[in-house]
């Protein structure tokens, strides 16, 4: 595009290109279906099949996305800075959520299991 | 893109940051997106190691042929929107236009199969107030799904203009949210299909 001032205006690929790394992604998907489903036969190391084929596949994936279709492997490094901030607001929401939920109770209050339900009974401590 | 006899529009031409204002633009929507999605992430990981067991089980009941069958869909229509951003790079807006239908047919899929899965679910009586899970899973999914939904327009608008060869850097634009959209999902597959295996 001649009017595109961008930093990788010039870096073509070829269809086949993305159509490789496609498969790559589409062999990625059949790892984290396999590995879940399958964990069983690892006995002790079920967890460990799953956590690796089913959320660390998933990173892989979303980081070959992100790189080679989102194109920010040659994207301004100021680019993925600013994702990278926005990814570490949601581990600062976490660490931050984390001892309240955690918790079964505080100082004032009881953590009830809301699991059972959506609209729990709430209990006000009384004075 | 030269031919057009308009001014071009600053978001085109302006790139004092050294890319253009309007892709500019939409990375910051992509990374507000990602604070979005991450708060509810966040909350549902919360939740999955407080309530570990019960959450698990609620978890065996989506199904994770339908879920990975969307994945797969997404992914394609991934390929799709980029081949569309390399024929806009090669200035051929013809051909854009067509793979940015074909990114709008695998969105128009994954909301039909989507829609199938939750009235499956809920006939089975799984439904927003059935517990924490089920809440989790009808936001999270919903709001990702009206993103597909928001992304399927907009590629419209863009493709109809490309067809004409008009605005072809607005082809990288919605691609790049379009991969956004197809990351969230990455992520949603594992935590609402997969949690229970093993």
């Amino acid at each position: 595009m001649s009017s595109n001032n961008d930093s990788h205006a010039e870096a073509h690929h070829p269809a086949s290109y993305y159509i490789r790394i496609y498969w790559i992604l589409f062999g990625l998907l059949i790892l984290s279906i396999l590995g879940p489903l399958n964990a069983g036969l690892f006995g002790n190391f079920a967890k460990a099949i799953v956590m690796i084929t089913a959320y660390g596949v998933a990173f892989v994936k979303a980081y070959i996305v992100a790189a080679k279709f989102m194109h920010l492997d040659i994207e301004k490094k100021y680019i993925t800075l600013l994702l990278l901030m926005c990814l570490l607001a949601m581990f600062v929401c976490f660490g931050a959520l984390a001892p309240d939920i955690m918790n079964p109770n505080g100082a004032n209050w009881e953590n009830h299991n809301p699991f059972m339900t959506t609209a729990p009974e709430m209990h006000y401590p009384t004075k | 893109m030269s031919s057009t006899t308009f001014p071009r529009p600053q978001a085109t031409t302006r790139s004092v940051t050294g890319i253009s204002t309007g892709k500019l633009a939409v990375w910051w929507i992509v990374a507000s997106e990602i604070v979005i999605f991450g708060g509810l992430l966040v909350f549902y990981l919360l939740m999955r190691f407080r309530h570990g067991d019960p959450w698990a089980e609620a978890a065996t009941h989506t199904n994770i042929y339908i879920g990975a069958f969307n994945t797969f869909v997404l992914l394609t229509s991934s390929l799709f929107a980029v081949l569309a951003h390399q024929a806009a790079e090669s200035d051929n807006g013809k051909k854009a236009a067509r793979f940015l239908m074909y990114t709008i047919g695998g969105a128009l899929m994954f909301l039909c199969v989507k829609s199938y899965e939750w009235s499956i679910e809920i006939e089975k009586g799984y439904v927003l107030t059935k517990n924490v899970f089920w809440g989790c899973y009808y936001l999270i999914t919903g709001l990702h799904g009206f993103h597909v939904i928001a992304g399927a327009i907009i590629m419209g608008f863009v493709a109809k203009d490309a067809a004409k060869g008009k605005d072809l850097q607005r082809v990288e634009c919605i691609g790049i949210y379009w991969h956004f959209v197809d990351i969230v999902w990455l992520f949603l597959f594992p935590l609402f299909y997969t949690t229970a295996a093993g």
